[in-house]
């Protein structure tokens, strides 16, 4: 009995606060608008990325002295750092805080490459480059993926 | 003006929450899955390369915690997707009730 009570107080409860909302014309936001120019910006960083490892891969290529790849890694970072300023501008109320951490494990993983190079060229290997491109290949499409699903909730929300 | 029958809305509250969400689950797998099955192939692919040879054991290690990053990278993404699909049913419910105080007073919110 007294259950069964507390189970209606809930439903009233629930029904109140949905009305109020429903009525204050509230719309639940929990993820950042989809970002047409961040979109873009991502694919760029990635053929750029996409292009530097392929050329790194090849056997006698001359980025395999790393004081010849530096400027590269400088540039992909500065773009990533880039792309991280633009989320950061979107992320009112936390709503772009999952495509900040993708962003800054993306940032990571050039990072590593970066320290191993310049720590001994030897470990930067064909077959670790490969490797390394296929890894950051994984995050740049993850980033790429979340941001068209923001865009397809955009499209449901104007339905 | 009409009142609002509670037990109709909160049936119909439960059927498009319901709905929405199941339409949502696959994209959360789909998301996560792909991405998370190429990460483990390459994992497999850097103790391969490290028992052959053509992977330094610095290199291994710096491609280990890159795999580790790319993981959270996919992760994330997923944990988000799942909000999508949290907003996706709260507006759908905040949308049945919208019908329902529109039917019952005739006011559109």
């Amino acid at each position: 009995m007294a259950l069964r009570v507390g189970l209606t107080k809930l439903r009233l409860l629930v029904a109140c606060l949905l009305i109020g909302l429903a009525m204050a014309g509230c719309q639940a936001q929990f993820v950042a608008d989809y970002d047409e120019i961040f979109d873009r910006a991502v694919t760029d960083t990635q053929k750029k990325t996409d292009a530097f490892l392929q050329k790194l891969a090849e056997p006698r290529s001359p980025l395999r002295v790393f004081a010849r790849a530096k400027d590269s890694y400088d540039d992909i970072l500065n773009d990533i750092h880039s792309l991280k300023i633009r989320a950061e501008a979107n992320n009112s109320g936390g709503l772009n805080a999952e495509t900040l951490i993708q962003i800054e494990k993306t940032a990571a993983t050039i990072r590593e490459l970066r320290a191993l190079h310049a720590n001994d060229a030897r470990d930067v290997t064909d077959r670790l480059v490969v490797l390394t491109q296929q890894t950051v290949d994984v995050q740049f499409s993850s980033m790429l993926k979340f941001e068209n699903l923001k865009r397809r909730g955009e499209a449901k929300k104007k339905q | 003006m009409a009142s609002i029958d509670f037990d109709k809305l909160f049936k119909n509250i439960l059927v498009v929450a319901e709905s929405t969400a199941e339409e949502g689950w696959p994209a959360i797998r789909d998301f996560a899955k792909g991405d998370l099955e190429k990460l483990a192939r390459t994992a497999v692919e850097i103790a391969e390369g490290r028992i052959n040879g053509t992977i330094t054991e610095n290199g291994a290690k710096a491609l280990l915690k890159m795999n580790q990053n790319a993981v959270e990278t996919v992760l994330a993404g997923a944990a988000c997707v799942t909000k999508l699909v949290a907003e996706r049913v709260i507006n759908a419910v905040l949308g049945v009730v919208k019908d329902a105080i529109k039917a019952a007073t005739g006011f559109a919110l």
